[in-house]
């Protein structure tokens, strides 16, 4: 009885709470862009300019198409009062504060972050980290970059991982070739192998340890597979095939790659383990540049069967191909997300060789780049964000853009000529 | 020859009637003399005696014979009086002690019985305290249910309170008053103003915001129902509400209220 009559008055009480709250309104028009938010380091040390640390993590996250970066030097960082503080950056229209300070204490140097909720007036995180002598102030700033994106957009961060790609340098008498890897800002480049003839196709095992590519070193395509730590490297195939085009099954035991038989290109699997080679493609056109489907059962690859380069797909067990793209003259190139629902590639309409989006689910091709020879499109690991090379100047280029091509930034690379870049996994 | 012996009965019963009733009229005198005191004995005695000398002597002896007769049977009866009055004293007495007896019998039983109607008496008592405390006991008990029942009362009462509420705030929903409709167009304008969703966030159709504010049109909390989509984007709706604090002040205490409903519909 006495329950009922307790039931009875939640339920009137929820009628009441519902009703008194009849004050009901429609939210229906949002702006849709970017988040607003303010950088602050201060206090310099000796071997760690403030500046560094600020000037990176503003570039990570614009460059991840997701925030708009304010001036944070229109607002003091030495205001103490915690209510005063959140309306001053309110006012200056940030959502969110990166309160950061490097300071000494004991003789040993300490970078310390706070990062501000200004709408809701709270610390999402607090961070400190020591610096020492051998810090990578760059590694640092890139995992608050990750953190700072983690905690905001709830997508994991993707600025402390890898893009390898290859760069040419021009020498009077010669050319020199190198396989870079480096920071997705360009930052901490190191060349892992130099040739003085042609690299080509890198491709990162599932582990991100080795990098398989094709060099051109006894004149003729072969796929090396080079381990980073140790930079050991190792010929795939001993055949006197032209082999190329490489990559590396998700579970890291098979590489699809392209050979040619009597002068047409075909793709083939070689198996690590067992050492076996097994032919995927028989056609009468070129079949190239294989790229896995996430479930390991399925390639991607381009061909010219139908007269003009499109994306196919087939079964690496049996089955026919079946073709994908059909808009344009020109499609090639494809890599896949991460989540297996979209291909980046090189498309052309007409106007060019632009990357495009093509969504697997809906069939539909989206153009997300503006150059006129942008090639070689990858996903980064959280598919936000895409790679690709492209011309300035008659002279290449590495392009990191948001995966809708809204936020385009060149990554700046001492003037190389540099193509073919890849992310890490 | 009939005759004859007709005549000499009819003759035997003349003087058997006679005898009989000079028998009958003696025995009236006797009894006279029984009945009569002692003192008057002696001259009914000598009346009679002066009667009997008219009389023949053989019928005196005869008569005295009777008399003795009489007075032997007087005798007799008196003697069997006495017995009887004795027997019947006797009789009496023991009647008495019967009746004693009985009496104390009586007694006997009376005092049992009151005994056994003290028990009784005790008994219901008893029997009383017990009713009484059973009366008690149902009076509490009628007690509580009358108040139980008030309560009950009570909280209908309450129930039809809030009900009416309800009807009355349904009516004044009706018709919103102008003063509600620009307290409404404002809010929703400030806090679409303040709507930012990051690109590439995928959300829901409809999520609701539940806002509690101050007459200020300062907000202390914002609640969210039925949105299950992209963290960025609940994130958005919450951020949107909050930089919106202070809502504006509502125009017209009357339109205030202290609980708001935000439906966002995410844009196509």
């Amino acid at each position: 009885m006495i329950k009922s009559i307790v039931m009875l008055f939640t339920f009137i009480f929820f009628m009441i709470s519902n009703v008194s709250a009849e004050l009901t309104i429609k939210i229906q028009r949002a702006e849709i862009g970017t988040l607003p938010i303010m950088i602050s380091v201060v206090g310099d040390s000796k071997s760690y300019p403030a500046k560094n640390f600020s000037e990176i993590i503003e570039n990570d996250l614009y460059g991840s198409g997701y925030f708009n970066i304010l001036d944070a030097s229109t607002v003091k960082n030495s205001v103490k009062n915690k209510k005063t503080q959140y309306a001053l950056w309110n006012l200056a229209g940030a959502n969110y504060f990166l309160k950061s300070e490097i300071y000494s204490k004991g003789g040993s140097e300490y970078i310390k972050f706070n990062l501000h909720d200004v709408v809701k007036k709270e610390i999402m995180f607090s961070y400190k980290i020591k610096l020492t002598n051998k810090s990578n102030e760059r590694k640092i700033a890139h995992t608050i970059s990750n953190v700072i994106f983690e905690r905001i957009t709830g997508i994991k961060g993707v600025f402390d991982t890898k893009i390898a790609y290859i760069s040419t340098e021009k020498r009077p008498e010669k050319k020199i070739y190198k396989l870079h890897v480096s920071d997705i800002d360009g930052y901490n480049s190191v060349a892992i192998y130099k040739s003085s003839k042609q690299l080509m196709s890198p491709t990162w095992s599932p582990d991100n340890n080795k990098i398989a590519y094709v060099s051109f070193e006894n004149n003729r395509p072969e796929i090396f597979i080079q381990t980073l730590a140790s930079g050991t490297r190792e010929k795939l195939l001993n055949n006197n095939n032209s082999n190329s085009a490489p990559a590396w099954s998700p579970n890291g035991k098979l590489i699809a790659f392209t050979s040619s038989i009597k002068g047409n290109l075909e793709i083939f699997t070689y198996n690590l383990v067992d050492k076996k080679v097994k032919r995927i493609t028989n056609s009468i056109g070129i079949d190239t540049e294989p790229e896995w489907h996430p479930s390991g059962k399925k390639i991607f690859f381009t061909s010219d069967r139908s007269g003009r380069p499109h994306i196919y797909s087939k079964s690496i067990r049996y089955g026919k191909a079946k073709r994908l793209t059909f808009d344009g003259s020109y499609n090639a190139d494809s890599n896949i997300s991460s989540d297996g629902e979209y291909l980046s590639l090189v498309h052309n309409g007409g106007n060019g060789h632009k990357i495009a989006i093509y969504s697997l689910k809906e069939n539909f091709l989206k153009v997300i780049s503006s150059g006129r020879l942008d090639e070689a499109p990858s996903f980064a690991p959280n598919n936000k964000m895409i790679l690709f090379a492209s011309k300035k100047r008659n002279k290449g280029i590495l392009v990191a853009t948001s995966n809708d091509g809204r936020i385009r930034k060149e990554i700046e690379l001492s003037g190389e000529d540099v193509r073919e870049p890849i992310w890490s996994h | 020859m009939n005759s004859n012996k007709k005549k000499k009965l009819s003759i035997t019963i003349k003087v058997l009637i006679v005898h009989m009733v000079s028998i009958v009229l003696l025995d009236l005198n006797i009894s006279a003399y029984v009945k009569k005191d002692s003192n008057n004995f002696d001259n009914v005695k000598n009346a009679q005696f002066i009667n009997l000398k008219s009389i023949s002597l053989e019928e005196i002896q005869k008569k005295r014979a009777l008399i003795e007769e009489k007075k032997r049977k007087l005798e007799a009866l008196k003697k069997k009086r006495k017995a009887d009055e004795i027997k019947r004293k006797k009789k009496l007495l023991a009647e008495k002690k019967k009746k004693a007896d009985e009496a104390k019998k009586k007694k006997l039983e009376e005092e049992k019985r009151k005994i056994e109607r003290e028990k009784e008496l005790k008994k219901l008592a008893e029997e009383k305290k017990k009713k009484d405390l059973k009366r008690l006991k149902q009076e509490e008990e009628e007690k509580l249910a009358s108040y139980e029942l008030e309560k009950l009362e009570n909280e209908l009462k309450e129930i039809e309170r809030l009900e009416s509420l309800i009807k009355q705030q349904r009516i004044r929903n009706a018709q919103l008053s102008d003063a509600e409709k620009r307290y409404i167009l404002s809010i929703k304008s400030k806090i679409e103003n303040n709507w930012l969703i990051p690109h590439d966030t995928k959300h829901d159709k409809l999520c609701t915001a539940i806002v509690n504010q101050l007459p200020s049109g300062k907000i202390t909390d914002v609640k969210i129902h039925g949105c299950t989509g992209d963290p960025l984007y609940i994130d958005s709706l919450i951020n949107a509400v909050w930089k919106s604090s202070p809502l504006p002040v509502a125009p017209d205490i009357e339109v205030y209220q202290e609980n708001i409903v935000l439906q966002f519909e995410g844009p196509q």
